[in-house]
């Protein structure tokens, strides 16, 4: 029948329009927030802070006052007849140097016409996006840093000494290398948690072996038949203060009070250690036997299969998340006053006043002073500047610094992960 | 009702399976190692059951194959030994002073590589035709591996 037509006789036909005929929305867009676990600093506000000043030269110098060793155990004065012995103590100084380091972040290029056409904005997220790297850099920084000047680390489980190792010491990775973290992590021994166990261990070594001082509270006795209530910083996974609640010394030693059913783990472990969660703890995968190879996977991904409903989401790396690859953690001990950061300020001011203003402050700005690309007649890509303005990038860049005044305060300590929060439980004929 | 009774019944006893496993291996001869498991896994606990007449003697180790031996690759460690340090210096009367610090010497040293055993996770002891029964809370980072000083049959409570 043509159509549209006119004076027909409908019976016994059937008229229908193609259901593609008219115009639609091939998608009904709405706006949807993409969940995910929040990230947190640790350590940016666990350490100190100092203040550099400019025009003062390229490193910065501290220097401590040392007090003389205690170098006796037993004392025996003369008696006054005859010429009493003397002691000699000598004071020393040590210093500590730092220099400022800074590091570069971009977005990539945005042209204008997604801004005006997409369904929703761009740009304030690249920012956004770009103010959380910086924030995880600086504090993936800190943990480098103080990992690669640690004095000593705790091999929890040490199958070849006391659990306290003295370590090599580096600014830039060259002192613990692949093959001295391969002898440590295969000094990690039996069941290789972070128990309370353990962590009496710790206390003791890093107070006695290190010389450890506080991270809060005093170190002196109150009163007699006190113990001594200082407390160090333990910074650790969530996964192992959530094992807590299956710690075979809690389970054994608990009081009724601590209601692991339904409430978890609460308190401080030991009454000495202030637990402090991080979010993306350093994790290490081991293959081969003996742990020949050592990988470091990246805590997050991005799935790319587009098959999946997901994909496109970022979300936690499989090799990072799963203890049966990333078999070994990092956590800390810290005491008080370890390292201090840089806060080096704004660079001068001749070189912040006038665009493109040089910043270096860790927040992301929006910048078009950049070269674009232009085809030539001939098919050449040459640049030249964004005169008209159609593009534009987010960038930022972060300065940074540490000091290690006293970097014994700070006590890695290499552990395994726990596979289940809880202990493995026997059951008879299972399986 | 019952049909749902019996599906979440079946469904839990399902789940209690997949939780825990148990592996069996006749360690059929003395000193050579068997792999038992070959993926990291939760040790709950052993029973080691000596099937001759002398009492054997269970090592474990956490290994993915039949292999004991690890080798660790050279690398540069920290020693320190106590000693002194001498500073010989002339003073403003032309007197030669000689400082001597008394303290402790820390720096590198060199470990050359070497082939060694692995750690012993955990050991058992049974007495002949006897057996032995351990409640362990062992975590493996790549699998378990045993070595009986003579014949036995070695069962193992995990999770993976």
């Amino acid at each position: 029948m043509n159509l549209p037509a006119i004076d027909q006789n409908l019976c016994g036909s059937w008229t229908q329009l193609n259901k593609d005929t008219y115009n639609t929305v091939p998608y009904y867009l709405q706006k949807a927030t993409a969940e995910f676990r929040k990230d947190w600093p640790t350590f940016a506000n666990l350490l100190g802070k100092r203040r550099w000043s400019q025009n003062q030269g390229p490193i910065l110098r501290t220097v401590m006052t040392e007090r003389s060793p205690m170098i006796r155990q037993t004392a025996y004065p003369q008696p006054l007849t005859v010429t009493p012995t003397v002691d000699v103590p000598v004071q020393r100084e040590r210093t500590a140097e730092t220099s400022p380091l800074w590091h570069d972040f971009s977005s990539v290029a945005f042209n204008w016409y997604p801004e005006f056409n997409d369904f929703l904005k761009h740009v304030k997220n690249a920012i956004l996006d770009i103010n959380r790297q910086i924030a995880l850099y600086e504090e993936t920084f800190y943990k480098t840093y103080m990992w690669d000047y640690a004095p000593y680390v705790y091999v929890v489980g040490d199958t070849a000494g006391q659990g306290i190792v003295a370590a090599p010491q580096s600014t830039d990775g060259t002192g613990k290398t692949t093959a001295w973290l391969q002898s440590m992590l295969n000094r990690v021994g039996g069941n290789g948690q972070l128990t309370f166990i353990e962590m009496s261990n710790i206390l003791n070594k890093f107070q006695q072996v290190v010389g450890g001082t506080p991270y809060s509270g005093s170190e002196v006795p109150n009163k007699d038949s006190s113990p001594l209530t200082d407390k160090y910083c333990l910074v650790t996974s969530e996964e192992v203060y959530n094992s807590w609640a299956g710690d075979p010394w809690v389970l054994n030693n608990r009081p009724l009070a601590l209601n692991i059913l339904t409430e978890g783990f609460r308190g401080e472990p030991l009454g000495r250690f202030v637990t402090k969660i991080e979010k993306f703890p350093r994790r290490w995968a081991v293959t081969g036997e003996g742990a020949t190879a050592i990988t470091e996977h990246a805590p997050e991904t991005v799935q790319l299969d587009s098959a999946r409903f997901d994909f496109g989401r970022t979300y936690p790396n499989p090799s990072y998340a799963n203890p049966t690859v990333s078999q070994y953690c990092l956590s800390w001990v810290m005491g008080g006053n370890s390292y201090e950061t840089i806060e080096v300020g704004p660079p001068p001011g001749d070189f912040t006043s006038m665009d493109p203003m040089m910043n270096w402050n860790g927040k992301a700005q929006i910048i078009k002073a950049m070269m674009v690309p232009c085809t030539q007649p001939d098919g050449s890509v040459t640049y030249e500047f964004n005169e008209r303005g159609r593009y534009l990038k987010a960038i930022g860049t972060v300065i940074l610094g540490m000091l290690g005044n006293n970097a014994f305060n700070v006590l890695p300590v290499l552990h395994k992960r726990p596979l289940f929060i809880l202990p493995s439980q026997t059951v008879p004929n299972a399986g | 009702m019952n049909k749902l009774k019996l599906f979440i019944l079946s469904t839990l006893l399902g789940l209690s399976a997949l939780a825990q496993q148990t592996a069996v291996a006749t360690l059929t001869t003395g000193g050579t190692a068997y792999n038992v498991i070959a993926n990291p896994a939760a040790i709950s606990s052993i029973t080691f059951t000596s099937t001759t007449t002398n009492p054997a003697v269970l090592y474990l180790f956490d290994s993915a194959t039949t292999t004991t031996n690890y080798v660790q690759a050279a690398y540069t460690g920290v020693t320190s030994y106590a000693t002194n340090w001498a500073l010989v210096w002339t003073n403003e009367s032309d007197i030669v002073i000689t400082n001597t610090f008394v303290g402790t010497w820390t720096g590198p040293t060199t470990v050359s590589a070497v082939t060694s055993t692995l750690p012993v996770l955990a050991a058992a002891v049974a007495p002949g035709n006897g057996q032995s029964v351990r409640s362990l809370n062992l975590n493996t980072t790549r699998g378990l591996t045993a070595v009986a000083s003579t014949p036995g049959i070695l069962q193992i409570n995990y999770r993976r």
